[in-house]
């Protein structure tokens, strides 16, 4: 484990400093010059627009990530390209789906072999980065930003060169849950859990646990379950809970799973009986919705995380936070789910080590060089300070906060109470990870 | 072995059985009389529960009159769509042959996926749960939701109800005889295309009570009919095809072992139901029932 101190040495403490004042300026730059006016302005910048390349779930069952993406990225787009776009080149994103299934690969490749994108952004399927990641770094050299994906594997089982990951992956917030049961409720003697059965599911349930035993050695663990995706009855596995009569359910189920689950829990007591509920991916506004306020359980605290909260960092001491929400809810009507906050960073992140690259070549930079820009690059997101780290993993702060009711000042429910644990203690030093590689 | 947990979960699985009852029932009677197999009629569940979140939550806002206004009006109109369905695109397949119904009635469940996104969105909604005013009965550690146990006696009422109605009314017997000679009782001067247009109502109806019945414990979502017909035909596969009575076995056998898998052997949860119409095709490949009500010559 690296502590902060190490880690911001790593970095270099100025550099950080440097960057995130730097792009705090561009998220609440007023309006700068229009592309129009900077096109052909700098020296050694082409005048045609600046391509990015989109991959996201757009349609099927999970069709809700990609409208999510689509909308942060238009919203990024539309500031990006009033003040001035990216060194004077308008930006275009243009999208391609994921729930192709069969044509991922041959997708990306057409998009940066025949579409010309630049970069590319996006990608939901962990299973997707993993297959992804050798063909960028193989075949098609180009810098590619994961907004999404959140197996470990990504960036601590390979040595990465273009792929960089944005977003929070599953590990530091399975890490944190232990911490937070260690520090909050070391009552905790008994432990039961359900996740989805596949790989995350899984590997979920081996970070948290092993974790959790070394903080608190007496806690004894039934034997994991696992549901497949989409189940829509949890009555028997919320039975064999009760059976067991565990004081705390870690639950890794996701999107409509962890609704229902949460939905059936309430109605079959198991809320009365435990004292405490973790789930790490509970902090997703559309799951909030789909649970509703009527389920939030009044006995048992139910504490849930995620990749980023509209209401953390808290909108006065993190006004970058306070702009997104805002501009969010006034052009979309619904606060940001996670998904629109990290595809809205990887915009902003591609910006500024591009510009970072340029200042240092003094001309258009090739792709190596923005992969340099990149490594130790930190900037202002709605989650809060992102420093991207040598192993190509974005970091930041992870928050767990506890289920209530959001009535009568949102429309879901919300998560109060947030814990803050900062990057240094829960994410693991760069190439470590509790998963096994292969 | 734990005892209660045993009880409890032969209870889960009789909820469990009770909703793939009613779906299964409907779709093994149209099969019966018809000889259509409607891969659609997973859909028909789902629109089911969509309308009924719609009656619930957005007409009525959730009170008890509410559910009881919804299980009263969005069974007969999942029936109606049913009906329509038949009278206007179903109907021309059946001088065609099996193969264009199959894939009709598969391209009527991409229609309807996206019909539903574009009314209700693409995101999972969540159906109220009436247990917030009915409460639940509580044994030991376990509560039986009082919802629960009125959707078990909800499936034990519909089957008594369609055995009476088939065995015991004009309108049953001729929906049976039609099944088993279409040209003698069409020369007995009955309507048989009004037979057929009825069936096909009463089938979607029971689909869209199973919807109704299942939104409440579930999350209704887009696709939400997929699982439940391939459920739904492992059951008239292992009752057999074209029997109320099978489809009442079927449901049984599958719910309450799937329930109890869960518990006693996670790793057969999905390949249970499988194993099981695998076995009962080797053994008996007309099914458990294999003499339906309809019967056919």
């Amino acid at each position: 484990m690296v502590t902060r101190r190490e880690f911001l040495g790593m970095l270099g403490g100025g550099i950080v400093g440097l960057a995130v004042g730097g792009a705090l300026g561009y998220t609440l730059a007023p309006k700068g010059p229009s592309p129009e006016e900077m096109a052909g302005k700098l020296p050694g910048v082409p005048s045609e627009p600046l391509k990015i390349g989109g991959m996201w779930f757009l349609t099927g069952k999970f069709g809700t990530y990609g409208d999510m993406a689509k909308k942060a990225l238009q919203l990024a787009v539309e500031e990006i390209n009033a003040s001035g776009g990216i060194l004077g080149r308008k930006v275009e994103i243009t999208l391609k789906d994921e729930a192709d299934r069969q044509n991922v690969l041959q997708n990306i490749r057409k998009m940066v072999e025949e579409e010309k994108a630049e970069f590319l952004i996006g990608i939901d399927s962990s299973g997707d980065v993993l297959k992804l990641a050798p063909v960028v770094e193989k075949d098609l050299h180009v810098v590619t930003v994961i907004t999404h994906a959140a197996t470990p594997k990504l960036t601590a089982c390979n040595k990465l060169h273009y792929v960089f990951r944005i977003s929070m992956y599953e590990e530091p917030i399975d890490v944190a849950a232990a911490k937070l049961v260690a520090e909050k409720f070391p009552d905790v003697k008994k432990v039961a859990s359900i996740g989805p059965d596949y790989a995350y599911g899984y590997d979920s349930w081996a970070i948290f646990s092993s974790n959790l035993k070394k903080l608190l050695p007496g806690v004894d663990m039934a034997e994991p379950m696992y549901s497949k995706l989409g189940t829509e009855d949890f009555s028997s596995y919320i039975d064999k809970m009760l059976a067991y009569e565990p004081d705390l359910v870690f639950s890794s189920l996701w999107g409509g799973d962890a609704a229902t689950f949460v939905k059936q829990a309430v109605s079959k007591g198991l809320f009365d009986r435990v004292k405490y509920c973790l789930n790490p991916m509970l902090g997703a506004t559309d799951t909030l919705k789909a649970i509703g306020d009527g389920n939030v359980p009044s006995k048992a605290q139910v504490w849930g995380s995620g990749r980023y909260w509209f209401l953390y960092p808290p909108h006065d001491v993190w006004p970058v936070n306070k702009a997104f929400v805002n501009k969010f809810k006034s052009k979309y009507g619904e606060y940001p789910p996670y998904v629109s906050a990290t595809s809205y960073t990887a915009v902003y992140a591609l910006k500024a080590a591009i510009e970072r690259a340029y200042v240092m070549k003094g001309a258009w930079p090739g792709q190596d060089d923005v992969v340099a820009a990149m490594e130790g690059l930190a900037i202002a997101g709605p989650m809060g300070p992102v420093a991207i780290r040598e192993d190509h993993q974005g970091v930041y702060s992870v928050f767990w906060g506890r289920l209530a009711k959001g009535a009568p000042n949102y429309p879901h429910p919300i998560l109060t109470d947030i814990q803050v644990f900062d990057f240094g203690e829960v994410f693991p030093a760069p190439g470590q990870t509790a998963v096994k590689c292969q | 072995m734990d005892v209660g947990l045993l009880a409890a979960q032969v209870f889960n699985g009789l909820v469990y059985s009770s909703i793939l009852f009613l779906v299964s029932s409907g779709l093994t009677l149209i099969y019966g009389i018809m000889n259509v197999l409607n891969l659609a009629h997973g859909s028909l569940y789902m629109l089911g529960a969509y309308l009924g979140i719609t009656v619930v939550v957005y007409a009525l806002g959730g009170t008890p009159l509410a559910y009881l206004v919804a299980f009263l009006v969005v069974p007969p109109l999942v029936g109606l769509v049913g009906a329509l369905l038949e009278r206007t695109l179903i109907r021309r397949t059946y001088p065609m042959g099996e193969e264009y119904q199959l894939l009709l009635t598969f391209g009527l469940i991409l229609v309807f996926d996206d019909l539903v996104k574009m009314v209700w969105g693409a995101a999972y909604i969540n159906f109220p749960d009436p247990n917030s005013f009915l409460g639940g009965l509580r044994f030991g550690v376990y509560t039986l939701p009082l919802y629960h146990v009125i959707l078990i006696v909800l499936g034990l009422a519909v089957f008594l109800g369609l055995w009476a109605f088939f065995s015991r009314t004009f309108t049953g017997k001729v929906m049976r005889a039609a099944a088993m000679d279409r040209e003698v009782v069409e020369a007995m001067g009955v309507d048989v295309n009004r037979v057929f247009v009825s069936s096909f109502f009463l089938g979607s109806l029971l689909s869209g009570l199973g919807g109704i019945s299942a939104g409440p414990l579930y999350t209704a979502s887009p696709g939400m009919g997929t699982d439940i017909i391939v459920y739904s035909f492992a059951v008239i596969v292992i009752g057999g095809m074209g029997s109320i009575g099978g489809a009442m076995a079927g449901s049984l056998i599958v719910g309450v072992l799937r329930s109890l898998a869960i518990s006693f052997y996670p790793q057969l949860e999905i390949v249970i139901v499988f194993v099981i119409m695998a076995a009962v095709l080797l053994v008996k490949p007309t099914g458990l029932f294999g003499r339906p009500e309809f019967e056919r010559r």
